[in-house]
C-alpha cells in the first residue's frame, strides 16, 4: 500500500527510470550467477553474526627483519593480556616468546617470535578429551575454559610449545582475556581485537616502537596484504613436516 | 528482567551464550559478563572493589546462602576495568601508555635494546 502511494508521488519519467535499473540489475545477478565469482572484500563481521570459514586469519614473520634481542611483541602481549611473572620463570604463562637459531655449520644467527601457530590440523584439538581446545570457524586455535579441566594433553601434543598451564590463583586478570587457575592457556590472535576489526597487540606494537616485521590478515582474501605478500615471496611454515597448515608463516628461515 | 525470573534463569543464560560468543564468536549485546559486572558490581565504602568470594559481592549474597560455588571469577575479571589507551578490544598499540608513563623519550626501539647474548636468549625473558 505505501509502496504504490510513493510510486504515486514520483513523475512518469523517474518511474521509468527505477524500473530500467531493477531490470537491469535482474540481468546483471543472473550473468554473474553461472561461472564467476565476486570477491567480497573484508569487513569487519557483525558481532551478532557467527564467525565464518570464508575468513582465515593468518600472520606472516619476517624474520629478516624481526631483530635478535627485541622483545616488544612480547611486552606488548603480556600487557594486552593482564600476563604477570609469578616469580617462577619455570612455569609462567608465556603467549608469545622470542627464539634464536644459529646455524651450528655457519654461525648465522637469526631471532622470531614463536606463539601458537593456529594450525588448521590442530594436534591440540586431536587430544583434547573434552572439546575445550577447538578451532574457530575463521582459523583461530583457543581454548574453552569452561570445558578445559585442566588435563594439559594439549600442551604435550602442541610441538611448538604454545600453550601454558595456570596452576595457581589469579586476581589481576583483564576482562578482555579471562585466564585462571586449572586452564590452559595461549595466543589467541588477541580474538577480543580481531572480532572487532583491529589487528593483533604483537603487530600493532611491532609496527609503531618495532622493526614491523609482523603481517596479520585474512589468508582467503586474495586482495588482502598478507596474501599478496605470501603469493610473491617465499615464506615456510615451521615444522612443515607435520602438514598441520599453520595460520603463521615465516619468511627468511 | 523480572528479578524473580532471574533468580531462576540466569544460570541457563550463562550456560548457552557463553557457548555461542567463545565457539560462535556472537556476542549479544547488553549479556556479556562484563555487562553483568558494570551494574552489579560497586566499590565498597572504602573505594575497593568486593572480592568475588565475599559476600559483599552481588552474586556471592545469594550463593553463600544457597551453598552454589561459583568459577566464573577464577578466569573474569570481577569487576569493571578501564582499557589504558591501545590496551583491549578497541586496538591500537599496548606499549603506547607504558611509554607515556615514562616520558616521552622513553618509546622503546629495537635498536635501543641491547642484543642478548645466545646462552641466556631462550624463552622470550622467562629464563
Amino acid at each position: 500500500m505505501s509502496e504504490a502511494h510513493e510510486d504515486d508521488s514520483l513523475s512518469a519519467p523517474e518511474r521509468a527510470r527505477r524500473r530500467f535499473l531493477t531490470q537491469i540489475a535482474a540481468v546483471t545477478g543472473a550473468a554473474l550467477a553461472p561461472g564467476m565469482v565476486l570477491f567480497q572484500v573484508a569487513q569487519a563481521r557483525a558481532l551478532d553474526q557467527p564467525v565464518s570459514s570464508k575468513t582465515r586469519w593468518g600472520m606472516l614473520v619476517d624474520t629478516t627483519k624481526c631483530a635478535r634481542g627485541c622483545d616488544i611483541c612480547v611486552k606488548a602481549c603480556d600487557i594486552e593480556n593482564g600476563i604477570h611473572s609469578l616469580g617462577r620463570p619455570e612455569t609462567d604463562a608465556q603467549w608469545i616468546r622470542k627464539v634464536t637459531l644459529r646455524d651450528l655449520h655457519t654461525g648465522y644467527v637469526q631471532s622470531l617470535p614463536m606463539m601458537c601457530q593456529h594450525c588448521e590440523y590442530p594436534p591440540c584439538e586431536d587430544v583434547c578429551p573434552t572439546g575445550a581446545s577447538f578451532r574457530r570457524a575463521d582459523g583461530i586455535v583457543l581454548v574453552d575454559r569452561h570445558i578445559c579441566i585442566g588435563c594439559r594433553y594439549c600442551m604435550m601434543a602442541c610441538p611448538y610449545k604454545a600453550r601454558s598451564f595456570v596452576a595457581e590463583p589469579l586476581h589481576d586478570q583483564v576482562p578482555w582475556s579471562p585466564r585462571g587457575i586449572g586452564t590452559v592457556g595461549g595466543c589467541t590472535f588477541c580474538v577480543h581485537r580481531v572480532d572487532r576489526g583491529h589487528k593483533p597487540a604483537c603487530v600493532e606494537a611491532c609496527a609503531a616502537d618495532g622493526p614491523g616485521a609482523l603481517v596479520f590478515g585474512d589468508l582467503m582474501d586474495p586482495e588482502s596484504g598478507i596474501s599478496k605478500m605470501l603469493a610473491s615471496q617465499q615464506t615456510s611454515e615451521v615444522r612443515a613436516d607435520l602438514r598441520l597448515n599453520t595460520g603463521v608463516r615465516y619468511h627468511g628461515i | 528482567m523480572p528479578t524473580e525470573w532471574m533468580r531462576k534463569n540466569h544460570m541457563k543464560l550463562l550456560f548457552h551464550e557463553r557457548w555461542v560468543t567463545v565457539h560462535d564468536g556472537i556476542f549479544i549485546k547488553g549479556r556479556s559478563m562484563e555487562d553483568c559486572l558494570s551494574c552489579h558490581v560497586h566499590r565498597l565504602a572504602d573505594g575497593q572493589w568486593p572480592k568475588p568470594t565475599s559476600t559483599k559481592f552481588f552474586c556471592q549474597a545469594c550463593h553463600a546462602y544457597a551453598a552454589v560455588k561459583i568459577d566464573c571469577f577464577e578466569c573474569h575479571a570481577s569487576h569493571p576495568v578501564k582499557a589504558p589507551p591501545g590496551v583491549g578490544p578497541d586496538g591500537g598499540n599496548p606499549l603506547e601508555s607504558e611509554a607515556r608513563v615514562a616520558g616521552p623519550d622513553a618509546g622503546l626501539t629495537a635498536q635501543a635494546l641491547t642484543p642478548m647474548p645466545i646462552a641466556q636468549d631462550t624463552g622470550g625473558g622467562a629464563k
